[in-house]
């Protein structure tokens, strides 16, 4: 059998820091960590197979059960492809409403990942207080959704429900709390003199290295890149929008993206209710025949959608490409291998924001 | 002195990841343009890739695709940047053992065309083995 790594320091896979199970392989001498890789498949499951044949009303709640922390971006990429196929068109209230909630996902997504990383670096009170603020998020996506996961909020040509006057004066206090509390972490975070000796030049991950691997998302942008599919979509592409951009590509500078991209969610979110006028939520449309690749930025990165419809509505063929499958790639090939210390290992694992149900789809 | 710890086959595991959709456009495209079987270019992949990087062939293709390198036209051919980086199912020094076997017959006359598909016979073999 053919071995790639040495193994002599296995991490995994069931770890106090990790959220899922994978294992990290590690090779060393000493502490110095000179090559890695990482074990999936211990939660494989298949729903590429088990949404084929099926049709696209059934599907699109399996795609948000892809991933339990960003389940919102996979319901939204899915329905968009799905209305690209079949020329579906969108309100304006329902498209400002769809980037509310994606936000809202984004915000508490990066707060549970800068969460974890907080913990592994054995700072609970921060990680405990950015725990805490998440569940603000979540109150605040099941207000408007009517749940805190599995939202199914996101149909063709439109959104599940509107959003009431109540709601929206409600949901901007929110966004100032968040937005408040998170000024006050953040500062603990850059000024922890333990918290940079622990993230600075640690896990450093290069722009040439982010492109050879097709990183995407914070850990790409922490590194120096641009990309940021919300730059291409329609609805973002109407709001005051820039990427994060770091160019340190270490662990500290792919927590701080997250940070940043956190003020950014609650200004998208205040933009868009700025600009949120009364009319319809829900256009009308039928699924038809025809192909489709779609991708949208999830917390991670880029998420793409590949899709074909018959002529009954049936997903007869799916594809999807979640952005930690390129991440959890570069953080074993290039940020872990190299590290000088191995407890250097999981806290870069986890700068990554490695997701294992969105890999094992 | 560290002991090595060895561990179980993970053919079954990485099997599934190869057979995904997103990867068999891959597969069927690199098993046109070399002239192999699917399961071969398959079998090469599951024994010199971890699972994560088997994940990430489909992407790593697309960027191979979008770099400017394949316009030079024997990267376009043999893919040499495609097979040890990209891809890495092949050795830099058993691509680079090909890439002097083209460039020698080149300089001596022989036509591009046979000098290259020589090369991809040499490729296609590494592959099987």
């Amino acid at each position: 059998m053919k071995r790639t790594v040495d193994v002599s320091l296995p991490i995994g896979p069931v770890h106090p820091v990790f959220k899922e199970p994978c294992r990290i392989k590690c090779e060393t001498r000493g502490e110095y960590v000179l090559n890695a890789e990482i074990e999936l498949g211990y939660v494989k499951k298949g729903i590429e197979r088990i949404m084929r044949g099926r049709p696209w009303q059934e599907v699109m709640f399996l795609a948000e059960r892809v991933c339990g922390i960003c389940s919102v971006i996979h319901n939204m990429v899915f329905i968009e492809g799905v209305e690209l196929i079949s020329d579906i068109s969108l309100t304006d209230r329902a498209a400002y409403l769809r980037v509310i909630v994606n936000e809202l996902d984004r915000i508490q997504s990066h707060l549970l990942a800068n969460y974890s990383y907080c913990y592994t670096i054995e700072h609970e009170t921060l990680a405990m207080y950015l725990l805490n603020l998440r569940e603000t998020a979540m109150d605040a996506l099941e207000r408007l959704t009517g749940a805190r996961v599995t939202c199914s909020y996101i149909i063709p040509g439109g959104v599940r429900f509107d959003l009431s006057e109540a709601d929206a004066r409600w949901l901007q206090e929110t966004v100032d709390t968040i937005d408040s509390e998170l000024t006050r972490f953040v500062t603990m975070f850059k000024t922890g003199s333990l918290i940079a000796l622990r993230s600075k030049e640690v896990g450093i991950f290069t722009r040439e290295e982010a492109i050879e691997s097709h990183a995407v998302g914070p850990t790409a942008r922490a590194s120096g890149l641009t990309h940021d599919c919300r730059l291409d979509h329609p609805t973002y592409r109407r709001l005051d929008f820039t990427p994060v951009v770091y160019t340190e590509g270490d662990n500290y500078a792919r927590i701080m993206v997250r940070f940043d991209e956190v003020f950014q969610s609650t200004a998208l979110i205040r933009e868009c209710l700025d600009r949120l006028e009364l009319g319809k939520i829900r256009g009308g449309g039928e699924v038809i025949a025809g192909t489709s690749r779609w991708a949208g930025e999830a917390p991670r990165g880029e998420l793409t959608y590949q899709i074909t419809t018959d002529e009954y509505g049936r997903v007869m063929n799916i594809g999807i490409r979640t952005p930690s499958i390129m991440n959890i790639e570069a953080c074993a090939h290039y940020m872990i291998k190299g590290v000088l210390s191995a407890a250097d290992v999981t806290s870069t694992y986890i700068s990554s924001d490695p997701c294992i149900a969105c890999n094992e789809r | 002195m560290v002991e090595y710890l060895y561990e179980r086959d993970l053919s079954q595991m990485k099997y599934i990841i190869v057979t995904s959709p997103l990867h068999e456009t891959v597969l069927a495209e690199l098993a046109e343009h070399y002239g192999l079987g699917r399961q071969a270019i398959r079998r090469k992949m599951i024994e010199e890739c971890d699972m994560s990087f088997l994940e990430n062939i489909p992407a790593r293709y697309e960027v191979w695709k979008a770099e400017d390198s394949p316009r030079d036209p024997m990267e376009r051919q043999l893919g040499m940047r495609l097979l040890t980086v990209c891809i890495p199912m092949l050795s830099p020094e058993e691509m680079k053992a090909v890439e002097a076997s083209v460039r020698s017959q080149i300089s001596e006359g022989i036509p591009e065309a046979e000098a290259y598909e020589a090369g991809m016979e040499a490729i296609r073999e590494m592959i099987r083995r």
